[in-house]
């Protein structure tokens, strides 16, 4: 950070040199051209000053700008705060013209600069100002414009890659080949002792990869149509795990049709299964709940495994599934939304994912 | 001679398969089952099965932690059983350990423990744990992952000891020896094999024979030597030996 704010500073200052050699070399000829006797030395100094006086007091004026355009001054309003940014300016370069050459002269030989009337001067400089100014400022205008948008397009592209990647990780979770061979297998076992059951299982399976894979490109599904997909990964995994895991799903009806990110559940029932183990002997105990408090909806999966050992960030890391789901609570909804873990003093660890309240379309 | 076998899977549907296939087989005898690494470990120690079939992916204890957790005159023939692992696949076949695909056919299974027979019987069992120990070492290698728990003997039967709850390990002989607060186990492996599973985050070791802690460490002195001394929260004192300065260093501001 610090280093680019050098090599801007470096770069700004190059571009001024250029800007004052320029303006010299017109200077310059117009003195040959009028075979004058001027010396050139003056006329060098005066408009390296002239120029290093405008990379000095351009950045403010810029500054002053994007600001008013940051808080969403636009149009003749954003045209007013040039106006009044421009005389200051001009009466500020004239100020710095006169004292950087009453300096710079003595210093080298020159004696003493004489810059004549001042308030005439500062009228004479005016119209000059106002070319420079409105040419600058129409540039970082571009410019400003220019990297917006650049920033816009790189942001929804940004987006569109997360919802095909989550959509990916999706239809992963569920077609993970672990899951989906390890549910092979329970069916293929469930079949010798009960024909009936494994063929619901089957069903379920059928029915969990129809859901990932019609998914609409809708973000935002009803949390009721949220907990039927879950409810299918669950009769599976019921069947699996039978004696070992009990899963409650606890939910408000008023909060049936608030809209939820798709898949918001799964990922973090997966988690609680495969972190939550409380060890040999005690069944996984998974509760899942939704309720609304004021114009929040909070969703939370608690297990009664282990807990969390190390510090939050890296229990979200380390789960593959919690970290997918926490940057896309983030793109759906930025600050408005949080994703909280936390220890229950029984033991065992709570996820909670707090949203704003709205009810799906 | 009736074989004694042992299934071991987290999934009770699963356990069921295999044993519904080998019952059928005459020479087998006793069936004991298990529903994850940790109780496995002791079936297999106060039964000693001549046959193992050992799910790879159970919570806690994986398959592969169940046989690294066994001294190798204790393990069993095991055919390993998989849902779908493509590196675990290639190193079996590299290794020629024996394995099973989920969902598997009775006469898959039925070849497997044909070939399981022939190796007990014909007592290549010494064979068969350096294969073992060989598939685990490329494995460990392959995927290093970062250990949060460690099987060790309690006074009953093993138990999964949180390494967030160790103070300390420190090596005695063949074994390392865990201390965690008032309880001590002892694992047999080495400081050298443990350093390199375990978190270096949380993990630190400061001599040849000790590894810390970091969040137990309540202050470091100065020793003679160059040699610093390690104080402990509980007031155990540990040589920071010279040559292992530097691992501390990158806690250093």
């Amino acid at each position: 950070m610090r280093l680019k704010g050098w090599r801007l500073a470096a770069q700004w200052t190059a571009l001024f040199t250029i800007v004052g050699l320029l303006e010299f070399s017109y200077r310059y000829l117009d003195v040959l051209t009028r075979s004058g006797s001027e010396p050139l030395a003056i006329k060098f100094i005066e408009e390296m000053t002239g120029a290093y006086g405008a990379a000095v007091l351009l950045p403010f004026a810029i500054w002053v700008v994007r600001r008013a355009r940051a808080r969403g001054v636009l149009g003749w309003r954003l045209l007013l705060v040039h106006a009044a940014v421009l005389p200051v300016y001009s009466i500020l370069h004239t100020t710095w013209n006169a004292a950087t050459r009453a300096l710079v002269f003595p210093l080298v030989g020159l004696g003493a600069y004489d810059y004549g009337r001042m308030p005439l001067r500062y009228a004479m400089e005016f119209p000059m100002d106002v070319l420079g100014f409105t040419l600058w400022m129409g540039l970082v205008y571009l410019f400003d414009r220019y990297s917006e948008s650049r920033d816009r397009d790189v942001r929804v592209a940004q987006l569109e890659t997360e919802l095909t990647r989550v959509r990916l990780t999706a239809l992963e979770g569920q077609l993970r080949p672990h899951f989906l061979f390890n549910v092979l297998n329970t069916i293929s076992s469930v079949m010798y002792e009960d024909v009936a059951a494994a063929d619901t299982m089957l069903a379920r399976l059928a029915d969990l990869l129809r859901r990932t894979l019609r998914r609409p490109s809708g973000t935002e599904v009803p949390l009721a149509e949220e907990i039927e997909t879950l409810e299918l990964y669950l009769d599976i995994m019921r069947v699996r795990f039978a004696e070992r895991l009990s899963v409650a799903v606890q939910v408000d009806d008023a909060v049936r049709d608030a809209a939820v990110p798709a898949l918001v559940l799964q990922p973090l029932v997966e988690n609680a299964l495969r972190h939550g183990d409380p060890g040999p002997g005690t069944p996984a105990r998974i509760t899942v709940r939704a309720r609304r408090d004021d114009g929040r909806l909070l969703l939370e999966v608690e297990d009664n495994g282990p807990g969390l050992a190390g510090t939050e960030s890296e229990a979200v890391g380390k789960g593959v599934g919690l970290a997918n789901t926490a940057r896309r609570l983030q793109q759906l909804y930025g600050e408005r939304q949080a994703l909280t873990l936390s220890n229950l003093t029984g033991g065992g660890l709570r996820v909670a994912v707090e949203l704003p309240y709205h009810a799906a379309p | 001679m009736k074989l004694k076998v042992l299934i071991v899977d987290d999934e009770r549907p699963a356990r069921t398969k295999v044993r519904r296939f080998v019952t059928a087989d005459p020479d087998i005898g006793q069936i004991f089952e298990a529903p994850d690494g940790v109780r496995a470990v002791d079936v297999i120690r106060e039964e000693s099965p001549d046959l193992v079939f050992l799910d790879v992916q159970m919570p806690g204890l994986d398959g592969f932690g169940v046989v690294e957790a066994l001294p190798p005159d204790a393990l069993p023939h095991v055919v390993f059983v998989t849902a779908f692992d493509d590196y675990a696949v290639r190193a079996f076949d590299v290794h020629a350990v024996d394995y099973v695909m989920k969902p598997f056919d009775v006469e898959r299974l039925a070849r497997a423990l044909e070939r399981a027979k022939a190796a007990i019987t014909s007592r290549r069992n010494n064979g068969e744990a350096a294969r073992v120990d060989r598939l685990l070492a490329d494995i460990r290698r392959e995927r290093p992952e970062r250990l949060e728990r460690l099987l060790v003997q309690g006074a009953e039967r093993s138990l999964l000891l949180p390494l967030t709850r160790v103070d300390r390990l420190e090596s005695a002989r063949n074994y390392v020896v865990l201390h965690a607060g008032r309880e001590s186990f002892r694992v047999r492996s080495t400081l050298d094999r443990l350093e390199q599973r375990l978190d270096p985050k949380r993990f630190v070791r400061v001599s040849r024979t000790a590894i810390v802690n970091v969040d137990r460490v309540a202050e470091l002195k100065p020793w003679s030597h160059g040699d610093w001394v390690v104080v402990l929260s509980d007031g155990a004192k540990l040589r920071l030996s010279r040559t292992f300065r530097d691992r501390l260093e990158r806690f250093g501001p």
